[in-house]
């Protein structure tokens, strides 16, 4: 639970300051999320806006307190990315058929300030490219984002156990495409494990 | 497919987290945050207004706002001195400061954050001295208030930008003495009818050099707009007048209250 059950309430009565509240909250995981989605910080600045704004003219359809209204952000932001997937690619389908190859990669650097840390980074980021598309967001909800496995199941669309068996296989092969690269230092047989 | 040697998962949740972690940066919060109480005005008053015709003022609260939104990030609506109180999107102002007050990650930013509105509230001031001096103490208290907890979490390194803004209060304030002395004693007379829980007695007069030497008190003792005003008498002699004396006088009257801060500070 990360707000309390009165900021739940003033969202659903439409009140900006609990929305801001909530930004407050999760407005940095929901933003890694979409970064990790859509490849281009700005406009993931703006998926994110555009979610809390969902969130203020919705909110008083959610049922439920904190932990579902965390659900629901994220389900809304994951909505708004296949959106903007849907209205890029269409823009792009004469040019380019995978959209991953047309889209800007962050230009900031991540929390690692070094040259070398940053080129860690760019590795994993790029093995992550190499997993399938729901692989990759089931990792990074879970360990970016920080949600457990049911609440990524909800958000997605999924069953648990979709969830779970995406993560196993996306942990393996993410561990084993970086156990090849001598600059990153992953075991090769990573076990999943359910990081609640 | 599970694992035949389970174990730890190693660093990959780290890997994973280093690469992708990503932090709202200020200014984009706030555009944020004021878009969203730019968002419910609009709703609020399109609800009103169902039905009949939009208020001419409706109408131009929304072009400003649009131009705002257009022109300005939520930082710069933060910092927009010409948005007083009493004007229709100050609440918003104010909103996307009390939400940016929540959001610095460390005590540099956070000091940083409050020397900037002091900085606001002092430009407000300089604003609103003619039409609107009836805020003046109001603001005045509010950046006092400010630059005291920009000085209490900022440390040595922002020693001397703190000192800058004292200076710059201590300056706006001896230059708006007259008017802020011209409305305090009506909020002073107002007193005895303010709810008991709300007033406090007038401190004594401080010792002091300057007009903000209230300023050097520990932080703890934030200034309500009357003590900000009892700080008027040890203004330079030459602005300092002895036309409020209910302002001036160091002992005040034992019987007398004096109302508290005014509701809605925020801005709400």
């Amino acid at each position: 639970v990360y707000f309390p059950d009165e900021v739940a309430h003033g969202v659903r009565s439409g009140d900006p300051d609990a929305v801001g509240q909530v930004y407050v909250h999760l407005a940095d995981r929901l933003l890694s999320y979409l970064v990790a989605q859509v490849g281009d910080r700005a406009t993931a600045e703006d998926l994110l806006e555009a979610t809390f704004i969902e969130l203020l003219r919705k909110g008083h359809t959610i049922r439920g307190g904190p932990a579902a209204m965390k659900v629901w952000l994220f389900r809304a932001a994951h909505y708004n990315v296949l959106d903007h997937v849907r209205r890029t690619r269409r823009r792009c389908e004469d040019l380019v058929d995978d959209i991953a190859v047309l889209d800007v990669q962050d230009p900031t650097p991540g929390p690692a300030d070094r040259a070398e840390a940053a080129e860690v980074v760019q590795r994993v980021r790029s093995a992550m490219r190499r997993l399938s598309t729901d692989q990759q967001r089931v990792l990074v909800l879970r360990y970016v984002s920080g949600l457990s496995a049911p609440e990524v199941a909800e958000v997605l669309g999924k069953t648990d156990g979709a969830v779970r068996s995406l993560q196993h296989r996306g942990e393996r092969s993410l561990a084993r495409i970086l156990g090849d690269d001598p600059t990153v230092s992953v075991p090769t047989q990573p076990a999943s494990q359910d990081h609640q | 497919v599970t694992d035949p040697t389970p174990g730890p998962a190693g660093n990959l949740p780290k890997l994973l987290d280093d690469a992708y972690a990503a932090q709202v940066d200020l200014d984009v919060a706030a555009r944020h945050l004021w878009r969203l109480h730019h968002e419910a005005e609009r709703s609020r008053s399109g609800a009103a207004g169902a039905g009949r015709r939009a208020h001419p003022r409706r109408v131009l609260v929304a072009v400003l706002a649009a131009g705002l939104l257009a022109v300005a990030s939520g930082g710069a609506l933060a910092a927009d001195p010409g948005l007083l109180p009493g004007d229709a999107l100050y609440g918003v102002k104010r909103g996307v400061e009390r939400v940016q007050l929540l959001l610095p990650r460390s005590d540099e930013s956070e000091a940083r954050l409050h020397l900037r509105l002091a900085q606001a509230r002092l430009a407000e001031a300089r604003r609103a001295a003619e039409d609107r001096p009836e805020v003046l103490a109001r603001l005045f208290d509010e950046a006092v208030r400010a630059v005291r907890h920009a000085e209490a979490v900022g440390g040595p390194k922002l020693a001397a930008q703190v000192a800058q803004v004292k200076a710059r209060a201590d300056q706006d304030i001896a230059q708006l003495a007259p008017q802020l002395q011209q409305h305090v004693p009506r909020a002073v007379a107002d007193g005895p009818s303010a709810p008991p829980g709300a007033t406090e007695p007038v401190p004594a007069r401080p010792a002091g050099d300057g007009p903000v030497a209230a300023l050097a008190a520990p932080p703890t003792a934030m200034p309500s707009p009357v003590r900000l005003a009892t700080a008027a008498p040890r203004m330079p002699a030459e602005t300092a007048t002895a036309t409020v004396p209910t302002l001036t006088d160091p002992e005040p009257d034992p019987g007398s209250e004096t109302p508290g801060p005014e509701p809605g500070v925020s801005g709400r």
